[in-house]
């Protein structure tokens, strides 16, 4: 679908109006354990779901050790020590959703930006689709705005952003 | 792991249904909002939702949107609007699809928020314009704006 809309910015003959699919195969979801992802957690499934589409979670610890971008499992990353009490809390609540749902669903732990990792975990999963909380605020020191914001800018991909409410 | 998992503590981890009835889409004409039409336009065939399309007026321009409407001695700015709206009739009609169309007036971001929850909106679908001009420098873009203010989930459309 991606594809296909951005390959499609012929906008001067709408005569030509074709038939428009959308398929969704991948799905990135952004979680830092938060309210709001958790309600895009919910939502990312229920995409998955309707699409049969497969979900990789990612929880960004900005306060992990510096920019190793090698991603880890929750088990590997809470065996190496770090604490990531709320974010690997997030990931959880994904995969039971995911397993509750039958989805599949794979848990990913990046350290480092959050909005930058979200944006190269993007370009190296490419997914269709990215689901986002709109509350986590951005590590970006003179940021204005939230990750959404970031992720937004940062990619061409469609972002889902879910409020708390 | 053991403790981790009680640590979930949120209500019963459940099915979840993508439950989207109705889809408010916002388009200005602009390239990412055509890109965000055909994107709503598939989604609510998919999914047997209903779509309103709207464009926000922000100017003093008497425009309205009847059909197939193109004003050809209106400024630049509102013959593109209004050309969206005409694109978004067409493929909706093409695909089949239940809709409306209507021009808003207002500021932008909160109009779009609006006439979402008036509409009960389950998902709203946006384009992305990105920044450009000294006003969006400031401010910020539309799609910043409904993201950071929107209780209903936002689905943004970028163009390249």
């Amino acid at each position: 679908m991606t594809e296909n809309l951005y390959k499609s910015m012929e906008i001067s003959k709408p005569t030509e109006a074709q038939e428009l699919f959308i398929n969704i195969k991948k799905i990135l979801l952004a979680t830092d354990g938060s309210k709001s992802a958790i309600n895009a957690t919910k939502h990312a499934i229920g995409w998955a779901r309707t699409f049969k589409a497969n979900v990789r979670a990612i929880f960004v610890d900005l306060g992990g050790e510096t920019a190793n971008q090698t991603p880890k499992t929750i088990e590997q990353y809470l065996e190496s020590g770090a604490n990531c009490k709320n974010g690997c809390n997030g990931l959880l609540v994904a995969r039971e959703y995911a397993k509750e749902n039958s989805v599949s669903c794979e848990e990913v732990v990046v350290a480092g930006n959050v909005a930058r990792s979200i944006i190269d975990n993007a370009e190296k999963f490419s997914p269709d689709l990215i689901v986002i909380g709109n509350s986590e605020k951005s590590g970006i020191r003179r940021s204005l705005g939230s990750v959404a914001d970031a992720v937004m800018k940062g990619t061409d991909i469609p972002v889902l952003v879910v409020s708390d409410s | 792991m053991g403790q981790n998992t009680k640590a979930i503590g949120i209500d019963d981890i459940s099915e979840v249904n993508l439950d989207i009835k109705r889809i408010l889409l916002a388009t200005d004409g602009s390239a990412p909002a055509i890109m965000a039409t055909k994107y709503a336009i598939a989604l609510a065939k998919v999914l047997g939702a209903s779509l309103k399309i709207i464009f926000v007026d922000i100017g003093e321009e008497q425009i309205s949107f009847t059909d197939k409407i193109v004003i050809v001695d209106a400024p630049k700015e509102t013959r593109r609007s209004t050309a969206g709206l005409t694109i978004a009739q067409i493929y909706a009609d093409k695909n089949d699809i239940n809709y409306n169309i209507e021009i808003v007036k207002g500021n932008v971001a909160k109009t779009i928020i609006r006439t979402a929850g008036d509409y009960e909106a389950d998902l709203i679908i946006i384009g992305n314009t990105g920044r450009t001009g000294l006003k969006r420098l400031t401010l910020g873009s539309v799609a910043e704006a409904v993201v950071k203010n929107s209780s209903i989930p936002v689905l943004v459309i970028k163009g390249s």
